[in-house]
């Protein structure tokens, strides 16, 4: 369907709590989270305990970074019983890849049915209805993969067409909003479930001083899971959409896939950031988002309500400057870092969560907004979206 | 056994010991339950009712709904953050209504309760953290600065602001409400799992954590509620002012007084006024005091300020420190209509041991100068402290009790745990008493604060007792002091009332007039107060430090 019969958006007030025919809703969320909370206040002490590790210098750079991130709380499938379970994860230069994927692949799954759960139940409608899977993962590598075992944990109907997307890193979740929506919109009654499902044990590892990328991940990435479910018109009685999602679009950078790395070795994942990726970010973000904001002919930034992935403080910090954001537009964004920590591909869904409240609650005023996400590549997702109340 | 019949004492044929046992028929100890279990069974049926009410204006308040609720939250939250079964848990707060909630909490984790003064020096919380191996603190403003650097992390309970790096009470429990069924089995606490570990009071050597399991607190429950009526639950009001953090208030007390579906009404600092609006307010029926409270409720010009003919009050405890004759009588003329018992119980017993409450209908009320009389399911025997012997009625000794009560022993410490403990399970009190005629208990001194006078045994309590009666004497400590010649002299500290006159010679031989020459006061001090514990003790082994320490320059 083409987007069409808009007109100009901010005249579009009377119209809004109609939807638009044919575009893919969000009609649900759910989330999963690991047993263990991990909060900040305990991060230093635990981690360091935990990997043995007592050398001051590290002590005092973890606890800098512990406050710069400005996460709160977070969630973790990593516990005690596991690393007593498994101590050679506290040991460099082992190769430990085959119990970590052990212990990733059932904790996805884990997960990912909670999450899953929790959004069939808010949807209201039975999981006989789910037409659709979408699966995303940064964690877990098998064969046959966690959308087959999360279909089956669920009780789907064996003709559910399951789409995997995986190790798209932080954009994952909006990708496989994206992915959704082009599901729904294609395919007339389709209800589309998507789960994300993760956890940091398949990069799990002891500070060393050569890696201080590792203190970054101890002190700011969390585990967890989430799931939307989205679909297109008719929408039943039950069902209470609250986001229209209008258009997608997804870029890379040219020239920057080393400044997200992740390399898989026999010692689990090994994550690299860039210093330079806020930087990469920021240099093409205003444009990118234009290409979203022209659909419907909106100039102004602060006119449009924002779910951007919290991949990092500095990443909203240059966001919010750039653009000349008010503060209060990244609220939610800030919120869903503090509470849960950079939980990759998940997050997203955790802002949605806060939107999706805020809609509620009528605190939002404009029309329109903007979900964004960065992930490997480097490679922007962008979907403009409408609240409907 | 067990019905009316049964003697006062039992003397037990087996080995010759004289064991004593209580007038009252054993009463049951339900199996298989944890302190928290126990505490809140029933809780559903007074969901609404309030459990726990701060008496300061504005004060926090808990209903039973909520206590439940949130000692599940909290134990939830335990988990989350890895504490395990065994773990201990120090709590470093004031007399909060919440205060009863985290130690519910803690134990329902299957964790270990450690409460510390929070008002005690840094130092002396530091050192039961690392003695108890703590992996957590639970503190407010209070104490938030004293542990902060303990080395463990801390949940700061009040204003987040006023505790930087502190996790937030509200923030924790919100955080574990959204974590997902566990993939780490739970490991539910059982009966004989440790729940708390407190540590004894420090008026005797180095204060130690006294290993308390669920058994052992439900066990006590059981025998000093036996005379409870069940129609009255729902209906008694508590006040809550001695210290939670010592095993009384957070047993004897908030326990109690929660099992039975009553109301705590719970105080920080003693403040007169404040009691006192306590009292009329909240209609407390039970509290519990030390004699300076009593003595100002008889003494204060503020007590004029209110009406307090139609209190509620019924009866007031007091424990471990005994109550001089004239305060009992000045209390009993001003309060007619209200109760005054005592009771002795210990730490290393999981709480009150021997009680004057019998409640209503049991019929029994102990001799006014003694500590009460034997609970049921508990034995008792008194033992000469050289050979070891048991000794008949009427006879003092070293009083030793035997029930399930008694702890598991002292954390890390087998050899004073051997010393206190024996193998047949007798714990060894420390302290000299008689049982009488009538099964009515008397504890004359403390064993190690006895004073050896030429060989001759003084009681420093006795000799307190007699300075108590002079009318120009207000508080009195005797200790013993090294001598030279007699081995040991008793040595007497005293607060002179306001506006006496009389010197140190006429207290002195006030005294010598009315005691054994052995037993005479040979050296007595006016000074401005007497250093107590928390829960009313006189600190003889503080005041006796620093007698010696003063008199050494100048020897």
């Amino acid at each position: 369907m083409a987007d069409l019969g808009f007109g100009d958006a901010r005249s579009g007030n009377g119209s809004r709590s109609q939807c638009s025919r044919g575009k893919a809703m969000l009609l649900a969320l759910g989330k999963g989270l690991p047993e263990q909370v991990l909060p900040q206040e305990k991060v230093v002490e635990t981690y360091l305990q935990d990997t043995i590790c007592d050398d001051p210098a590290t002590r005092a750079k973890l606890e800098r970074l512990c406050k710069t991130t400005t996460v709160r709380t977070r969630y973790t499938v990593m516990s005690k019983e596991l690393l007593d379970e498994h101590p050679e994860l506290r040991t460099e230069g082992t190769p430990t890849l085959t119990p970590r994927l052990d212990i990733c692949n059932a904790a996805v799954l884990e997960l990912g049915a909670t999450a899953a759960r929790a959004a069939l139940g808010e949807w209201g409608r039975p999981a006989a209805d789910i037409t659709h899977l979408v699966y995303i993962s940064s964690s877990e590598l098998r064969l046959p993969g966690g959308d087959l075992f999360l279909a089956t944990r669920l009780g789907l109907h064996p003709n559910t067409v399951r789409t995997s997307l995986l190790f798209l890193g932080c954009s994952g979740g909006a990708a496989a909003l994206r992915t959704a929506k082009d599901i729904a919109e294609n395919n007339p009654g389709s209800r589309v479930l998507v789960v994300a499902a993760e956890t940091t044990v398949l990069g799990f590892r002891p500070p060393s001083p050569d890696r201080p990328y590792d203190l970054v991940g101890a002190a700011l990435f969390g585990d967890g899971a989430s799931a939307a479910i989205i679909g297109a018109g008719p929408i039943a009685a039950e069902e209470s959409p609250f986001l229209e999602l209008q258009f997608s679009t997804q870029e890379f950078l040219p020239g920057t896939d080393k400044v997200i790395d992740g390399k898989i070795t026999e010692e689990g994942i090994n994550f690299k950031l860039g210093r330079d990726l806020p930087e990469k970010i920021e240099n093409r973000i205003e444009g990118f988002c234009r290409t979203l904001m022209d659909r419907v002919g909106i100039k102004e930034f602060n006119d449009v309500f924002w779910a951007v992935h919290p991949g990092g403080p500095a990443i909203l910090n240059r966001l919010e400057v750039c653009l000349e954001l008010q503060p209060e537009k990244l609220k939610i964004s800030r919120k869903a870092l503090m509470n849960y920590g950079n939980v990759s591909s998940n997050t997203v869904f955790y802002v949605l969560e806060y939107l999706r409240d805020e809609l509620k609650k009528g605190m939002i005023r404009e029309e329109w907004g903007l979900i964004l996400a960065f992930g490997p590549g480097i490679t922007f997702e962008g979907m403009l979206v409408r609240g409907i109340n | 056994m067990g019905d009316a019949a049964v003697p006062a004492m039992v003397v037990e044929e087996e080995e010759q010991e004289h064991v004593f046992r209580s007038r009252f028929p054993p009463v049951a100890v339900p199996d298989g339950v944890t302190v928290p279990e126990f505490v809140l069974d029933g809780a559903e049926a007074y969901a609404d009712r309030v459990a726990l009410v701060e008496a300061a204006a504005g004060g926090r308040s808990y209903t039973y709904g909520e206590v439940a609720r949130d000692t599940a939250r909290f134990a939830r939250a335990l988990r989350s953050v890895g504490v395990r079964k065994g773990h201990v848990v120090v709590v470093a707060l004031p007399n909060l209504a919440v205060y009863p909630v985290v130690s519910l909490g803690i134990m329902s984790a299957g964790a270990v309760f450690s409460g510390v003064n929070p008002r005690a020096l840094a130092a002396e919380i530091k050192k039961q953290v690392e003695d108890s191996e703590a992996k957590l603190v639970v503190a407010n403003e209070v104490a938030f600065d004293k542990v902060k650097d303990a080395g463990v992390p801390v949940i700061g309970v009040g204003d987040r602001e006023r505790m930087p790096g502190a996790i937030s009470w509200d923030g924790l429990l919100a955080a574990a409400d959204r974590t997902g069924a566990g993939v780490v089995p739970v490991d539910a606490a059982q009966q004989s799992d440790l729940c708390a570990l407190p540590y004894s009071s420090g008026t005797t050597g180095v204060s130690k954590g006294v290993m308390l399991s669920h058994r052992n607190l439900v066990s006590n429950l059981c025998s000093s509620m036996f005379a409870v009526a069940p129609e009255t639950a729902g209906q008694v009001v508590t006040l809550g002012l001695m210290p939670f953090f010592h095993i009384y208030g957070i047993t004897g007390i908030c326990c109690a007084t929660l099992r039975h579906k009553g109301t705590v009404v719970v105080m920080d600092r003693f403040d007169l006024r404040t009691f006192l609006r306590a009292l009329v307010d909240h209609r407390v029926m039970f509290a519990p005091l030390v004699p300076p409270v009593m003595l100002a409720m008889v003494k204060s010009p503020v007590a004029d300020e209110f009406d307090l003919s139609d209190l509620a009050l019924k009866s007031v405890m007091t424990a471990a420190a005994p109550l001089a004759p004239d305060l009992l009588a000045a209390f009993q003329r001003k309060f007619p209509g209200v109760q005054v018992e005592e009771a002795y119980g210990l730490t290393e017993h999981s709480c009150i041991t021997l009680t004057h409450a019998a409640g209503d209908g049991h019929g029994h009320v102990a001799k006014k100068s003694s500590v009460g009389f034997i609970l049921p399911n508990l034995e008792v025997k008194f033992v000469d402290p050289d050979t070891g012997r048991s000794l008949p009625a009427n006879t003092p000794g070293e009083l030793c009790v035997r029930s399930q009560s008694v702890m598991q022993g002292y954390y890390k410490r087998k050899e004073e745990t051997e010393r206190t403990v024996d193998g047949k399970g007798w714990l060894h009190t420390g302290d000299v008493g008689y049982i009488d005629g009538d099964g009515d208990v008397f504890i004359v001194d403390r064993i190690k604060e006895l004073i050896k006078y030429k060989g001759f045994q003084v009681a420093p309590a006795e000799l307190e007792a007699v300075l108590l009666s002079h009318p120009s004497v207000e508080d009195a400590a005797v200790f013993g002091v090294p001598d030279e010649e007699a081995g040991e002299v008793p040595v007497a500290c005293v607060v002179r009332r306001h506006g006496a006159e009389e010197g140190e010679e006429e207290i002195v031989a006030y005294v010598a007039e009315r005691v054994a020459s052995y037993k005479r006061v040979r050296v007595l001090h006016i000074v401005d107060a007497i250093p107590k514990s928390v829960s009313g003790k006189i600190l003889r082994r503080q005041l006796r430090d620093e007698f010696i320490k003063r008199m050494k320059p100048s020897a």
